[in-house]
């Protein structure tokens, strides 16, 4: 036999086996190091071009005048350039934060994930924003703007107009965006002239108008979007920096739609072709005062870093950089925040209680507990029409019951620590839609027995279970997205509370995708889950009964006739003064109907590094980021 | 052509010339002797034991409910009045199981069988109310109604057919008759009538309430369902640490660990039996038909084979379950379906070793149809591997489950012990380490156990191995 | 051997069409299709909004054709024999093409790139683990093989059984509740692959302004520790008593006591002569493992937040990203196909008994 193999070559092997692993790590190396060169070098590169162009402007010869220029500061900005005369005001410094899952794409439009769209807040800019205290809109990208209100008689003049069409033949999709069509509202903004996107091209209104042609566009993916601009009849440029936005007909909503219109610059997004942009993951340039190093080259697993934008237009921005990790496991991102890894961290009531308890941590952070005006709510959605039968939950006395059998106050103590508060309704308490007079139902056994027993059903067996007049069991299925131990520890609460009264309650968990499929086809006896909110909540696509069709967000099947009535014509009103009493009498239908048994809306927990200086809590939850700033002493990352 | 019968083996699948009258110990008796001789292999059966014990005896060590209780000057037993089926068919099988250990002219078999027997017995007759109420209100008539027609025929089957194939003596079974007689009375007088509406905290809020004169309670007076509604307490909120009331501590919606866990033994052997008996018949056909028939049905079923075995099992039941949903006995299918490859390899070896050998080659010439020569002839053979196989199967089983859990996609509201290891992990206040440290030393040493006694059975029958 | 090994993949086609039909009736029969794609985080989307959408899904990814025409698509997709498909969807000519791993749905990113993300991760993962747990089984085989029967023996033998019963989920969490915890010690990071500052680090460590830095590769390794820790350990069990039997079934042979009995010292007779070819059932063993370690490596990936295959196919399931599933499983399993037939044809080549004609 020969010797084959011996153990010679085995060493031998592993050499070169070892060998080949060096050459490939060195090859790694300077794959980074090259890396880091281009970086340097376009930083370079940009760079000259600035000095190129201040020289140019040199040449040209430019006068230095002492009045005041034409442009002033957005009024957007005054909360920053107050934070900024602050004394131990300093740039620099980085935000380090972290997402509970991984973003899967940057590009505006196509992500549909709320971490995406923090990100994307930064790089893009709106043509107005929200004042955080006052809730006035202040112009950011527009210095002006004036709202034409055809409000009044609308209804008839479009009728009118749109009988005379129908009759020459033209279908509603036609008649809604005929050139001679009565428009509601017309909002004219000014620009300022002043804008530029991170990559130095200026912004003017064709950039405006290319976003909505861009969004519009059938052959790109942002079918949700669209959706939500179909109120727009168009968007068309008025002069150089000047766009008017018109609206089909009249919604409540409408200067909010137009204020919060995201810029997108043509010259960028209009140098790839649809089916590029589609497959795009990274695609984030802007015009906000933050930028991606390279508009371009971003990929999912890559961390999220945002550089300042040195040539930002407005009031440039304290952090040098912001960062966004990805920890998916819970644990994990707490660990993190404790090592000083991160520097927000967004809690569980039960992390939040723990937390708290910790000196070193408490005194090393700060900490808040608000209630966001646009965080959401959870509720109970009780289906009253299923495989096309009425429901044991179409009466109205059974929904009552079912809400006074649940201890609310408990609920909050016990599931959410006491980080909540009760609703009554869809609206938020802290909010103007929030009506008064209405108090909650109590928790009260006995009378909701008794409405029980008016309804039909009693324990007819004494096996400790109602019955109806059948001697059907009153036993219904609760579902709920699984992998959420507090809507897991609701159920569990609700299923010993129903247990009783005789009620059996079977906790149904599914998968997110199962889950909204079986809700799209009515399928669920009821379900648990929450609502996000804003500033007004609209709650046509809830509660309005145009809205039961399948897939329909009135998954309930629930009608009302006074709520519907109330619900368009608050939706048509523009006058705040008119519009929110109409509201407040919505709330008091909604609970006495108690379509859901409304349960709480939680509150927003939040510990934040204690280097950062002038965090508050505003009226739209948390400041902005670019209001903070870290004193010089302090701060952790420098360059 | 009649099957040839050789008297006296029915239920003995082992050794055809030996008859059940001689008292001598079978093969399989031998090898087992000599596997719990072993050190490693005792260790592991006191543990599996322990376990076993736990499972069997669940609601009487781990229950909310009073044993015996006197109140307003009646006597109750709350406890015995909420068994389940699964309880008394348990409790039955075990007592049974005791007593034939006594009794020495049988063999392992046919213990077996008997035991069998027992739970074909019992098991239908405490669940008759329950299936009339699912006859009438299913959601799925076609489904439900079949698949108990179906169940409904292999009872009745095997209670017929397992006396008759074992013809065992006459006073054996007037015995058997006797002691049985008084508890098929009882179900049928009174059957097991769990309430679906449990209140845990009534019998506590009644003592509070002065209202109990005496009561003796469980030794650990906590369900594993009970999640403390009336012992809450804003300062101390779940999962609490281990304290005296709660030995193991609390888990996170309030439910005591300890009592879970037992509970949870009963779920994590079942799915290990169970699991593993599923995959072991379908891998003794698989492997049987493809040993014995080779050329085509070899290459299909070697085929077949390589497609269960190249997808790794943990990706297969992901798919599996996360595609139909969560269910117990689902879940003890899918684990089956995912894990028959090693036996079925196994068996084809030996039998693609034996098919050729004198004694097949007599039998076919005899004319014995297959299924005799496939079971009864070649497959003892190939037991040595099976049984190897059984053993650590049903540990990768137990972990197969618990990392479903882990995940997130295993039972609901059923204790297990990934479930509470999945809470040890999933968003909480920091690190609880009684959530992680318990449970996870139960999985380990219960598949540790069940791995022990794996290696010291392929010690035991593999004697180039142990190099003695 | 070169017959053998055409016939070898050829015999492979049947087995990944086996493989892919059972993946693919899995996911079809299943409840919830296309639905995560179809609402946002907290569920609010309008109706018009879900219905352009999916309306758009239809048309671009034929989801409203009949499933067993979806499944041919597919096939035919991946195939690298087969009909044409231009954008549209039309169907050309059967010729070779390019097979083409699809395009995840709720991502809208093609499978290949995700995959060529995510197998990095995963590959390093694993190949750090084989050497380890080799080194370890190895030595510790021929140790318990020489002194057979002493008390060493038999309790490295109980310790790894021991090891390999321990369920990975609970070391991993225990090993970052303990060992990366700062409350208790911090000895390694939570997760991840890099530290936050990574991308600034030099490549090796050094010493930059009279501090040790870590640098980027050391960097990485500590952060992969404690998962590799987790992927070994279990190995070491099987591979060592598979070496310690082979070793004993060795020095039992004829030519051992050949080599004795001509004088050749106990050292060389164990290294020279038994050790070669007791390694050669590791050997085929080895590329086996494969199949094993991504198993378990999506538990890893889960627990220490690694971006790999694992974690890749997790969210995928829960996405129910039909192509995305299809795609790993399939990946998958060819790289396990792939890895036996490597095992089978290293067989061969170490060892000239054994011949495949």
């Amino acid at each position: 036999m020969e010797n084959r193999f011996g153990v010679k070559d085995f060493f031998l092997f592993l050499l070169l086996g070892g060998l080949i692993v060096l050459v490939i790590l060195a090859m790694f190396q300077f794959d980074r190091q090259w890396d880091h060169v281009r970086a340097i070098s376009n930083e370079l590169a940009e760079q000259k071009r600035t000095l190129r162009d201040i020289r140019d402007l040199l040449e040209r010869g430019i006068t230095v005048s002492t009045t005041q220029p034409t442009e002033q500061v957005a009024p957007a900005f005054e909360r920053i350039a107050a934070a900024r005369r602050m004394p131990d005001f300093a740039m620099g410094d980085r935000v380090v934060d972290a997402f509970g899952g991984g973003v899967a794409r940057l590009t505006p439009l196509l992500s549909g994930d709320a971490a995406a769209s923090v990100v994307q807040d930064y790089v893009l800019e709106s043509l107005c924003t929200r004042d955080p205290d006052t809730l006035e809109w202040k112009g950011l990208l527009a210095t002006d703007w004036t709202v034409t209100d055809n409000t009044q008689g609308f209804d008839e003049k479009y009728e009118a107009f749109a009988a005379a069409k129908r009759a020459e033949g033209l279908s509603d999709e036609e008649i809604a965006h005929h050139p001679d069509a009565p428009r509601s509202i017309i909002i004219d903004f000014k620009l300022r002239r002043d804008v530029r996107f991170s990559d130095g091209v200026p912004m003017t209104a064709d950039d405006v108008v290319f976003t909505y042609n861009f969004i519009m566009n059938e052959q790109i993916a942002a079918p949700r979007h669209r959706a939500y601009l179909r109120r727009i009849a168009s968007v068309e440029k008025t002069g150089p920096y000047a766009v008017r936005f018109t609206f089909i007909e009249p919604y409540f909503e409408a200067f909010e739609l137009a204020a919060s219109f995201q810029v997108m610059p043509a010259h960028f997004y209009g140098s790839f072709t649809p089916e590029e942009f589609n497959q795009s993951v990274g695609y984030l340039l802007g015009s906000g005062p933050y930028r991606m190093p390279n508009p371009t080259s971003w990929k999912p697993g890559m961390l999220i870093e945002l550089r300042r934008n040195e040539e930002y237009w407005g009031v440039a921005p304290p952090f040098e950089r912001l960062v966004f990790r990805e920890i998916t496991n819970d644990t994990a991102r707490l660990t993190a925040f404790r090592n000083g890894d991160i520097d927000i961290f967004g809690a569980s009531p039960q992390q939040y209680q723990e937390m708290v308890k910790d000196s070193v941590l408490v005194a090393r952070s700060h900490h808040f507990e608000y209630q966001n005006p646009v965080g959401g709510y959870r509720y109970i959605a009780w289906n009253q029409h299923r495989n096309g039968k009425p429901t044991a939950f179409a009466d109205k006395r059974v929904r009552q019951a079912l809400t006074m059998l649940i201890d609310r106050d408990r609920l909050v103590d016990e599931i959410m620590l006491g980080y909540a508060v009760k609703a009554t309704g869809p609206f938020n308490p802290a909010g103007q839609q929030h009506n008064p007079d209405v108090q909650p139902w109590p928790y009260d056994i006995e009378r909701a027995r008794a409405l029980l027993a008016e309804a039909g059903f009693v324990d007819r067996n004494g096996d400790g279970i109602l019955e109806d007049a059948s001697g059907r069991r009153f036993t219904f299925s609760l579902t709920y997205p699984s992998g959420n131990p507090n809507y897991e520890a609701m159920v569990l609460a609700i299923k010993d509370a129903y247990a009783r009264a005789g009620i059996v309650v079977q906790p149904d968990p599914l998968e997110w995708s199962i889950f909204t499929t079986r809700i799209e086809n009515k399928d669920f006896d009821a379900i648990t889950l929450g609502w996000t909110s804003g500033i007004e909540t609209d709650i046509f696509q809830m509660f309005h009964s145009t809205q039961a069709m399948a897939g329909g967000d009135n998954f309930v099947s629930y009608r009302n006739e006074e709520l519907d009535r109330l619900i368009e014509l608050a939706r048509k009103t523009i006058d705040p003064a008119k519009r929110l009493p109409l509201w407040q009498q919505c709330h008091a239908i909604l609970h006495e109907d108690q379509p859901y048994t409304f349960l709480f809306f939680p509150k927003s927990l939040v510990f934040i590094d204690k280097r950062f200086k002038n965090v508050k809590v505003t009226r739209l939850g948390m400041n902005p980021r670019a209001e903070w700033y870290v004193p010089a002493a302090e701060q952790r990352y420098t360059q | 052509m009649s099957e040839a019968i050789i008297p006296g083996t029915a239920g003995s699948a082992v050794d055809p010339t030996r008859s059940a009258s001689t008292p001598p110990r079978s093969w399989l008796a031998e090898a087992l002797y000599n596997t719990f001789g072993r050190v490693g292999a005792r260790i592991g059966a006191v543990w599996i034991g322990v376990i076993a014990f736990c499972a069997v005896f669940a609601p009487f060590l781990a229950n909310s409910r009073p044993y015996l209780m006197k109140s307003g000057g009646r006597w109750s037993s709350p406890l015995l009045e909420q068994l389940t089926g699964v309880d008394v068919t348990l409790l039955a099988v075990f007592f049974v199981g005791l007593g034939l250990m006594f009794v020495r002219k049988l063999n392992m078999g046919q213990r077996a069988a008997i035991l069998l027997w027992v739970v074909a017995l019992v098991l239908p007759l405490a669940y008759w109310p329950q299936i009339g109420v699912i006859w009438r209100e299913t959601q799925w008539p076609v489904l439900m109604r079949g698949g108990l027609l179906l169940l409904g025929a292999i009872d009745l089957a095997a209670l017929v057919g397992i006396p008759w194939s074992m013809r065992l003596g006459l006073r054996f079974q007037l015995i058997f008759a006797v002691v049985l007689l008084p508890l098929v009375v009882l179900l049928i007088v009174r059957p097991p009538n769990p309430t679906r509406v449990p209140i845990y905290e009534q019998y506590r809020e009644m003592e509070a309430a002065g209202q109990i004169e005496w009561v003796l309670r469980a030794p650990l007076p906590y369900s594993p369902s009970d999640r403390l509604r009336d012992q809450f307490d804003p300062n101390r909120p779940h999962p609490r640490p281990p304290s005296w009331e709660h030995p193991l501590g609390t888990e996170r919606f309030g439910a005591d660990i300890l009592s879970r866990m037992i509970h949870a033994s009963r779920i994590a052997m079942g799915i290990g039996f169970i699991s593993t008996g599923i995959a072991l018949v379908i891998g003794v056909i698989v492997g049987a038909l493809m040993g014995y028939f080779v050329r085509w049905v070899d290459l299909l079923g070697m085929r077949l084979v390589e497609v269960f075995g190249s997808i790794p099992q943990l990706y297969l039941l992901l798919t599996f379950v996360a595609f139909f949903g969560r269910n117990l006995y689902l879940m003890m299918v899918i684990i089956g379906l995912t894990s028959w490859v090693g036996d079925a390899r196994f068996v084809r070896a030996e039998f693609l070793k034996l098919r050729q050998q004198d004694f097949v080659q007599a039998a076919r010439a005899a004319g014995l149809p297959l299924r005799s020569i496939l079971f009864r002839h070649l497959l003892p053979n190939a037991l040595a591997p099976l049984l190897v196989s059984v053993s650590f199967g049903v540990a990768s089983a137990i972990l197969a489950e618990s990392t479903l859990s882990f995940l997130g996609l295993g039972l609901v509201d059923e204790p297990s012990w990934g479930q509470l290891l999945n809470q040890a992990v999933s968003a909480g206040g920091g690190f609880y380490w009684w959530l992680a440290t318990f449970p996870g030393l139960a999985i380990f040493l219960t598949v540790f156990s069940y791995n022990l006694i794996g290696e010291a059975l392929r010690d035991a029958l593999d004697p180039k191995l142990s190099g003695e | 051997m070169l017959n053998y090994i055409i016939r070898r993949l050829l015999l492979m086609i049947p087995t990944l069409v086996g493989i892919t039909l059972v993946v693919f009736w899995v996911m079809a029969l299943a409840p919830g299709g296309v639905g995560a794609s179809l609402l946002s985080a907290e569920g609010a989307m309008r109706p018009q909004e879900r219905e352009e959408l999916r309306k758009y899904l239809n048309k671009r990814y034929g989801l409203d054709q009949p499933k067993w025409k979806q499944y041919l698509r597919w096939v035919n997709q991946i195939s690298p024999l087969g009909f044409e498909v231009d954008d549209a969807g039309n169907y050309g000519k059967f010729t070779f093409k390019a097979p083409d791993l699809g395009e995840s749905m709720p991502r809208g990113r093609p499978v290949i790139d995700l995959v060529a993300e995510a197998l990095p991760v995963t590959l390093l993962l694993n190949l750090l683990t084989v050497p380890i747990i080799y080194a370890i089984a190895v030595t510790t085989g021929i140790y318990a093989a020489r002194h057979r029967g002493t008390a060493l023996d038999v309790s490295t033998g109980v310790l790894f059984i021991s090891l390999w019963s321990l369920p990975v989920m609970w070391v991993g969490v225990m090993l970052i509740g303990f060992f990366a915890n700062r409350d208790i010690i911090q000895l390694f990071p939570t997760g991840g692959l890099h530290s936050t500052m990574a991308d600034q680090m030099t490549f090796l460590p050094r010493f930059v302004n009279g501090t040790w830095e870590r640098g980027w590769l050391l960097d990485t390794l500590w952060h992969l520790a404690l998962p590799v820790i987790c992927l070994t350990y279990g190995g070491f069990a099987f591979l060592s008593k598979l070496m310690r039997a082979a070793m004993l079934e060795n020095l039992a042979a004829d030519f051992v006591r050949t080599a004795r009995a001509k004088g050749v010292g106990e050292r060389a007779v164990l290294f020279r002569h038994v050790l070669r070819n007791s390694i050669l059932p590791l050997i085929t063993v080895a590329a086996g493992l494969l199949p094993g370690l991504l198993g378990g490596s999506i538990i890893i990936e889960q627990i220490f937040s690694l971006n790999g295959m694992g974690r890749l196919m997790i969210d995928a399931i829960n996405q129910r990203d039909r192509e995305l599933v299809l795609s790993i499983t399939f990946v998958i399993s060819l790289i396990s196909l792939l890895s036996l037939l490597l095992s089978d044809i290293l067989y061969a080549v170490a060892d000239p008994r054994v011949s495949y004609e």
